[in-house]
C-alpha cells in the first residue's frame, strides 16, 4: 500500500480545487447576474485553495505541520506584514540521522627498475582503500553527533591487511554565537590541508600527498577536548587531546605514535590549533601546531622518566579561483629525548627515530573545463612537487637512513563526471638520496556524498 | 562575582543572537522598510518546469510556486523566493531574493539540517548581490569557492540560478 506524505495530500487537494474554479474561459461563461450563493462558495474555495498553498509552503520548507496548521486558523487582522501567520515563521532545522561517506579505489603500478637502475621487485597491486561511512545525528540545534566508520583495504581478518577504524565520533555543542563551539570526543588533530578534508573529489592525486601521511601523519585523531570558532576574518581550533605514544615512533616518522582512540595511554596530553585566515573567498591561508610529552609514563633503562616532547608545526595556503587551484605546505617536528626513546624502543644506527623531522609542497593545477560555460564537467591537468625527510636530523651516535630523505613529483589528470565522482590518473617520479627511489603509475577512483 | 556578571553582560547579546532566520525575518531583510509585500502564488506545468530546469542548468522547480512580490507607491521593489533543496541527504531553505532587473539582491539561509560546518561563511553569499542569470553565475566561474563546503556551494548556486530562470519566466508569462 502506498504511504500518502502531508505534502502530496496536500498537493492533491489543491489541484481538486484548483479545477474546481473556474478558469478564464469558463469565467466567460458565468451568467452576468451574481448568483450569491456560487459567489459564496467560489470565495471559499479560493480561500481553501490559498490555505493549502501556504500549507504546502510550510511543508516543503520543513515547518512542522501544527505550525503550518496554527498559521491557517491565523484569524484575519492577525496575520502578520507578510500574510504568514504569527507562527508560520520559524522554519524548523529537521532532527535525525545524517547519512554521508567516501571512498576510493586505487591502482598502482610500479616501475620495474629503482633509481639506481637495480630491480625494484614491487608488485602492482590494486586496492579498495578505504570505505568511510558518515553519520550524523543533530538532537536538538545546540547538540550535534558527527562520526565516520572507515574500513580499509576491503576485508579486515587475520590474514588480511584490512581494518576498521573510527576516523572520528565527537559531540559538538554549537552555541548561538560562532565565536565559540565546543567539541568533545575522537577528534581529527587540527592540522595542515588534508587531515581534516580528504574527500577524493577534493584533492588532486590518486594517492595523498606523502608530506601530509610522513610529517603530518593523517588521518590523524586522537581523543579529547576543546573549542572552535570563528572571530573576523579568522577561524581557530584549540583541543586538548591525548599525547603521542613515541614506543610507535620509527625511522619513519611518528606516524605510528598516533594512538586513534584505541584504549589510548593518557599518561601524556598534547594542545594542537589552528588559526586559518578566511577573510577572502576562495583562500586559506594559516598555521597549526601540536605539542606534548610522547613518553606515556614509560622510563629510560636510566629509570628516568622520559617525556619526549613532540611538537609538530605546519604553515599552509590554498587558494582557488575560477579554474585554478594551488596549495602549499610546509611542515616539520621536533621530538625532544630522541635518543632515550630509541633505547627504549631498542633501535638502533639508521633505524632511529630522528629528532627532528621537515617536509614541504607545492602544488596547481587548472580545471581547462571551466572555460567551457554551463558544463558540470571537471577536467584539471596538475602538478605537485615535494619533499621530505624523517631523519633530518638524529641524536649522537645514530645515523640517517637516506631512503628517508625524499622527494617526488607528480603529475597528471584529474575528471570528474559529477562533482561527487572523480577518476584520477597520474604519474609519480620519487627519488631519495641512497638512490632507491621508483617510479610509479597510479589509477583511482573516489567518490563522496 | 562582579567579574561575572560583567562576562554574563559581554556574553549576553551574544547568546541572544540567532543562527538562523524565520521566514518573516528573512522577507524583513529582503526587502526595503515601507515596502507592502504581498504573497502570490503560481502552478507550473510539467513543460513549464522543464523550460526553468534548461534555462537554470539544473533541476526543475516544483509545480507549485508561493513567492513574495515587494513594492513601494505601487511600484516593484523586488520579488523573493524560498528555495528547499538537499545538500547532501538532509535539507537546507534560503531566501533569494530578485530585484527588479532580474538581478539577485539578496540571499538568506533559513535553515540547514548538514553539520554547520558544511556551510559556507556569511561573506560567501555576499558575493551573489548584482548577479544575473548567465555563465558567470558558477561557482567555477563568477563566483569564488570556498574549502570545506562545495557541496552546498554547488547546490545554493543552483538554487540561486533556478529561482532567477523562474523569476524570468514568471515575468514572461505574464504569472507574477
Amino acid at each position: 500500500m502506498t504511504r500518502r506524505t502531508p505534502l502530496c495530500a496536500a498537493a492533491a487537494a489543491v489541484f481538486i480545487l484548483s479545477s474546481l474554479l473556474p478558469s478564464p474561459a469558463r469565467a466567460e461563461e458565468t451568467p452576468k447576474a451574481a448568483d450569491p450563493a456560487a459567489e459564496k462558495r467560489l470565495k471559499d474555495l479560493e480561500q481553501k485553495l490559498d490555505v493549502l498553498t501556504k500549507e504546502i509552503e510550510s511543508l516543503r520548507m520543513g515547518e512542522s505541520p501544527a505550525a503550518a496548521a496554527n498559521s491557517a486558523d491565523t484569524p484575519e487582522g492577525s496575520a502578520s506584514r507578510f500574510g504568514l501567520g504569527p507562527a508560520a515563521a520559524r522554519v524548523y532545522t529537521r532532527k535525525g540521522v545524517s547519512i554521508g561517506g567516501y571512498g576510493e579505489v586505487l591502482y598502482q603500478g610500479f616501475a620495474s627498475s629503482r633509481q639506481d637502475g637495480t630491480t625494484s621487485a614491487l608488485t602492482n597491486t590494486i586496492d579498495l582503500s578505504r570505505a568511510v561511512f558518515y553519520f550524523g545525528y543533530k538532537f536538538d540545534d545546540h547538540w550535534v553527533f558527527n562520526s565516520e566508520v572507515e574500513y580499509e583495504h576491503a576485508v579486515a581478518a587475520s590474514d588480511k591487511q584490512g581494518e576498521v577504524e573510527i576516523e572520528f565520533a565527537y559531540v559538538d555543542w554549537l552555541s548561538p554565537s560562532k565565536a565559540f563551539r565546543a567539541r568533545a570526543g575522537l577528534l581529527l588533530v587540527p592540522m595542515g590541508l588534508l587531515n581534516e578534508m580528504h574527500e577524493p573529489p577534493t584533492f588532486f592525486g590518486a594517492r595523498r600527498n606523502d608530506v601530509e601521511t610522513l610529517i603530518l601523519p593523517t588521518t590523524w585523531r586522537e581523543l579529547g577536548l576543546g573549542g572552535y570558532g570563528e572571530a573576523g576574518p579568522l577561524a581557530y581550533r584549540l583541543f586538548l587531546v591525548n599525547g603521542l605514544d613515541s614506543g610507535g615512533y620509527t625511522a619513519e616518522g611518528i606516524r605510528e605514535g598516533r594512538q586513534e582512540g584505541s584504549l589510548a595511554k593518557a599518561h601524556d596530553f598534547a594542545l594542537a590549533g589552528r588559526v586559518d585566515f578566511v577573510g577572502v573567498n576562495g583562500l586559506l591561508a594559516g598555521a597549526s601546531f601540536f605539542s606534548g610529552c610522547s613518553g606515556q609514563g614509560r622510563t629510560a633503562p636510566s629509570g628516568e622518566a622520559v617525556c619526549g616532547r613532540t611538537t609538530v608545526w605546519d604553515l599552509h595556503a590554498a587558494f582557488r579561483w575560477r579554474g585554478l587551484s594551488l596549495r602549499a605546505l610546509v611542515a616539520g617536528s621536533t621530538v625532544s629525548d630522541a635518543a632515550a626513546i630509541n633505547a627504549m624502543s631498542g633501535l638502533s644506527g639508521a633505524e632511529g627515530v630522528g629528532s627532528r623531522q621537515r617536509g614541504w609542497y607545492a602544488e596547481a593545477g587548472f580545471d581547462v573545463l571551466t572555460l567551457v560555460p554551463r558544463t558540470t564537467l571537471s577536467l584539471s591537468p596538475f602538478v605537485r612537487y615535494e619533499e621530505w625527510d624523517t631523519q633530518a636530523a638524529v641524536p649522537d651516535g645514530f645515523a640517517r637512513n637516506l631512503e628517508n630523505d625524499a622527494n617526488q613529483w607528480t603529475a597528471g589528470l584529474v575528471f570528474k563526471p559529477i562533482p561527487q565522482v572523480v577518476v584520477k590518473l597520474d604519474g609519480q617520479w620519487r627519488k631519495n638520496a641512497a638512490q632507491t627511489g621508483v617510479n610509479q603509475l597510479n589509477v583511482a577512483l573516489g567518490y563522496e556524498f | 562575582m562582579k567579574r561575572l556578571a560583567a562576562f554574563a553582560l559581554l556574553l549576553a547579546p551574544v547568546l541572544q543572537a540567532k543562527s538562523f532566520l524565520t521566514q518573516e525575518e528573512a522577507l524583513r531583510l529582503a526587502f526595503p522598510k515601507g515596502a507592502t509585500v504581498a504573497r502570490k502564488t503560481a502552478f507550473l506545468s510539467d513543460a513549464d518546469r522543464a523550460e526553468v530546469a534548461r534555462r537554470s542548468g539544473g533541476a526543475p522547480p516544483p509545480g507549485l510556486v508561493a513567492f513574495y512580490v515587494a513594492t513601494i507607491d505601487g511600484k516593484e521593489a523586488g520579488t523573493a523566493y524560498f528555495d528547499t533543496h538537499v545538500v547532501r541527504t538532509l535539507t537546507e531553505t534560503i531566501l533569494v531574493a530578485v530585484d527588479p532587473k532580474g538581478a539577485i539582491s539578496r540571499i538568506e539561509v533559513l535553515s540547514f539540517s548538514e553539520p554547520e560546518e558544511y556551510l559556507p561563511r556569511g561573506s560567501w553569499y555576499g558575493q551573489f548581490p548584482g548577479k544575473a542569470l548567465n555563465d558567470e553565475l558558477s561557482e567555477k566561474r563568477g563566483l569564488r569557492p570556498v574549502t570545506g563546503a562545495t557541496i552546498t556551494v554547488r547546490v545554493t548556486v543552483e538554487a540561486a540560478r533556478r529561482v532567477l530562470a523562474l523569476d524570468a519566466f514568471l515575468k514572461e508569462t505574464g504569472r507574477r
